[in-house]
């Protein structure tokens, strides 16, 4: 690789700088600014930077490059992936800037980690090569280790901290084990040379590379929260600070999946039998299992916890069903994000709104009679909790029926029956909070705070999740746009 | 006389991991993972990634264990400075990590099919002069991105250490 | 020369004794050290496959696992020491103020 080769590559790499920029600049500006007024303006700043980058993500729709001797893809698919988490980057410190402003815990360097994280983020989503992915990888985990832990007077944030940091090393050995194995066997880190290797006569097979694609897949599961695997993640998501669990919700999943779809249905599709049959049995636990626990949480935040481990089982029935006929598979994953990750940032950012100094404003009974004290923000959590069970006019119910209809077509009949059964059963505790918002008086009168910019962030949110639910044609033609980069 | 190293490195390696897991005294557990730790060191030099072993030793013989020393003379009370010996409840992990072993081992004894094709770093060792040559050569030029990546990481976790660890006065 | 097979070998006994380490300690450092114990068993597997296939792309990941791990060790342990400082336990067992 020459020096000119060098700076071209740079240029397609321009949105990452921007945020690591952002994030060098918003530190520095930190420490010279020690007063607390000026840290509403730097989450300013960081949000500004998270717009720039995300417009120059948008000029790289429609490239097709490799760069950085393969580390990196600059593809639609890559694009898609880096706007959903830098629009979840941008919606969370909006809404830390309400949170942090309550719980009293101003400091610079929560947003100068939400930028790296995102950083990281974006280095998962464009990964094609091991060395790349994991270094994204772990460098997101390490600044949600941080983020977990950020209110350091709190306990339960403290246990969630090293709670999420014992389970993310853990994972992070699996993975790298798994990683080490399936290079031995394919003499190579990097994807399409993996799938070089695979697709030979006879590559298919091997106790090694078995071995090596369960680790990863276990490592995987782990970072995704998976059901067997998920352990500790309630808890996580619980003591974290409200925001936080929001990105880490939609986040790193978020990037997990860009690193499965790039690797399991393109790079290992030589494997297909092999990772589909342990994908089709982890999501059907998954879905059932988290669906169950949710059903007795009486924390509306635990609650959403175990809904997101539920949406990442609907979201590996897609990946299962690449097995069969990838595009339709690849795209229902995609969609079913897209839909899953507006609703959710949504629901936590109404979880915010009412928060209070403390552990406030979490509970189911926080929401009692939220319809008389706020009809704005009763009305945007009945429609983030109806995308998020599945109901006609939003975004999820279409999202859904696509993913089913992949299982459907690719004889996984049994799984599509599992995921529409559990998402009867999930109607329990989402309308749960309706009927708690609507048909119960509040018990307080107080109003609720919240600056401008976060309410029209969350109108924004609301009005994506009902048009893709009336107009689903330009997201369908994205997904389709991004797997053909893909393919 | 390879097999002979071999043998004597890998069975430190093992036997002071062991020693790790089974002492009760906390700081012992320390110094018998160093002990792995520069056996391994020991196996990357068998290996020829001379440079890595240097890095192990430095990095992590260096550098972590006595952050972990740190951490216990900051976080351990006096009294609980040895740990309970594991009892009966126990035994399921154990059991588990056995099997878990045996699957590994059965694994590696029965087939290895190397797949993929063979790359020519020995070719380059020889031509550049040695490893360190040849890893300096890759880092700045194929993983640059991966380097820069790097540095990033380690700012955060210094970032991590002042947030977390240093509490201001108010 | 040795065969590739023992040095898997190896890596896989490390790798066992480090996970039984994290399943059956209970004191935060000791899974620390044992975490670290199945990361450097990975090294070993990462160290012996690239020689063996005469790659240099495992000895790269090596170096950034080795910096990463260093990284995560400080994180790790300013967690600990803030947990410590809040008058918590480092015992895995008596984490109990989020329900399981």
């Amino acid at each position: 690789m020459n020096t000119a080769q060098l700076w071209t590559d740079t240029l397609y790499l321009l949105p990452e700088i921007i945020i690591a920029l952002t994030g060098l600049l918003a530190l520095v500006w930190d420490f010279i600014s020690p007063e607390s007024v000026k840290k509403s303006r730097l989450a300013l700043f960081s949000l500004f930077g998270i717009m720039l980058a995300a417009v120059f993500c948008f000029m790289q729709a429609g490239l097709d490059k490799q760069i950085f001797s393969n580390l990196l893809a600059v593809d639609y698919f890559a694009v898609v992936y880096k706007i959903i988490l830098l629009v979840t980057a941008g919606m969370v410190i909006l809404m830390s800037m309400n949170y942090l402003k309550v719980q009293d815990t101003q400091r610079g360097e929560y947003y100068v980690l939400i930028l790296f994280s995102t950083l990281g983020m974006m280095v998962m989503a464009a990964a094609t090569n091991f060395i790349s992915m994991y270094l994204g990888l772990e460098l997101t985990a390490i600044s949600c280790y941080i983020l977990c832990g950020f209110m350091i007077k709190d306990k339960a944030s403290n246990e969630s901290a090293i709670k999420y940091f014992i389970l993310g090393l853990f994972a992070s050995a699996i993975l790298v084990y798994g990683i080490s194995l399936i290079y031995g066997v394919c003499g190579s880190l990097n994807f399409s040379q993996i799938q070089q290797a695979l697709s030979r006569p006879g590559g298919n097979s091997g106790v090694v590379l078995l071995t090596g694609m369960v680790m990863l897949i276990v490592g995987f599961g782990f970072k995704m929260a998976v059901v067997p695997f998920h352990m500790w993640m309630p808890d996580v998501y619980e003591g974290a600070p409200t925001p936080v669990t929001a990105f880490m919700s939609i986040g790193p999943k978020v990037a997990c999946f860009a690193v499965a779809l790039r690797f399991f249905p393109i790079a290992a599709y030589a494997l297909r039998v092999q990772w589909g049959f342990i994908f089709a049995i982890l999501a059907a636990i998954t879905i059932t299992l988290a669906n169950f626990h949710a059903l007795r949480q009486e924390s509306v935040k635990r609650m959403l916890a175990y809904s997101g481990i539920s949406h990442v089982g609907y979201a590996l029935i897609g990946l299962v069903a690449t097995t069969v006929d990838r595009q339709i598979g690849l795209m229902s994953v995609i969609v079913y994000f897209l839909v899953y990750f507006t609703a959710n940032v949504g629901a936590f950012g109404v979880i915010v709104l009412l928060c209070q100094k403390g552990r406030m404003g979490e509970k189911f009974d926080d929401f009692k009679g939220l319809g008389k004290r706020s009809p704005f923000a009763a009305m945007l959590m009945t429609i983030f909790m109806l995308s998020l069970l599945g109901i006609p006019p939003t975004g999820g119910f279409l999202a859904k029926v696509w993913v089913f209809a992949a299982a459907v077509k690719a004889d996984y009949m049994w799984l599509a029956v599992i995921g529409v059964i559990n998402a009867i059963i999930s109607a329990y505790y989402y309308l749960r909070v309706t009927v708690m918002m609507y048909m119960h008086d509040p018990e307080e009168q107080s109003s609720l705070s919240f600056t401008p910019a976060l309410a029209v962030a969350l109108y924004i949110m609301a009005f994506f999740t009902l048009y893709m639910g009336v107009f689903p044609g330009s997201f369908f033609e994205l997904a389709k746009k991004s797997v053909i980069a893909l393919l | 006389m390879s097999y002979i190293f071999f043998i004597i490195f890998s069975l430190i390696a093992i036997v002071s991991a062991i020693r790790v897991v089974c002492t009760k005294q906390l700081v012992h557990a320390i110094l018998w993972l160093v002990v792995t730790f520069l056996s391994t060191a020991c196996l990357f030099v068998m290996l020829h990634a001379e440079f890595l072993a240097a890095v192990q030793v430095l990095v992590y013989t260096g550098a972590i264990i006595i952050l972990y020393v740190f951490a216990i003379m900051l976080t351990t009370p006096k009294e609980a400075k040895t740990i309970p010996q594991f009892y009966v409840r126990k035994i399921m992990p154990i059991v588990l990590g056995v099997l878990f072993f045996f699957q590994l081992a059965v694994m590696v004894l029965t087939r290895f099919d190397f797949i993929g094709k063979k790359g020519d770093l020995v070719a380059m060792m020889s031509k550049w002069g040695g490893n360190a040559e040849v890893l300096g050569k890759f880092l700045y030029t194929d993983y640059i991105l991966p380097f820069e990546l790097v540095s990033i990481i380690l700012l955060v976790a210094i970032i991590g250490a002042v947030v977390l660890a240093i509490r201001r006065s108010s | 020369m040795v065969s590739i097979t023992w040095y898997l070998v190896v890596s896989a006994l490390l790798f066992t004794i480090g996970l039984i380490g994290v399943l059956v300690k209970r004191n935060i450092i000791m899974v620390f050290l044992c975490l670290e114990l199945m990361l450097n068993a990975a090294n070993l597997n990462m160290v012996a496959f690239s020689h063996y296939s005469s790659n240099i792309e495992g000895q790269i990941f090596t170096i950034f696992s080795i910096t990463v791990a260093a990284a995560e060790a400080v994180v790790g342990l300013a967690i600990v020491i803030s947990l410590f400082r809040n008058g918590g336990n480092i015992n895995i067992d008596e984490f109990n103020i989020l329900k399981w």
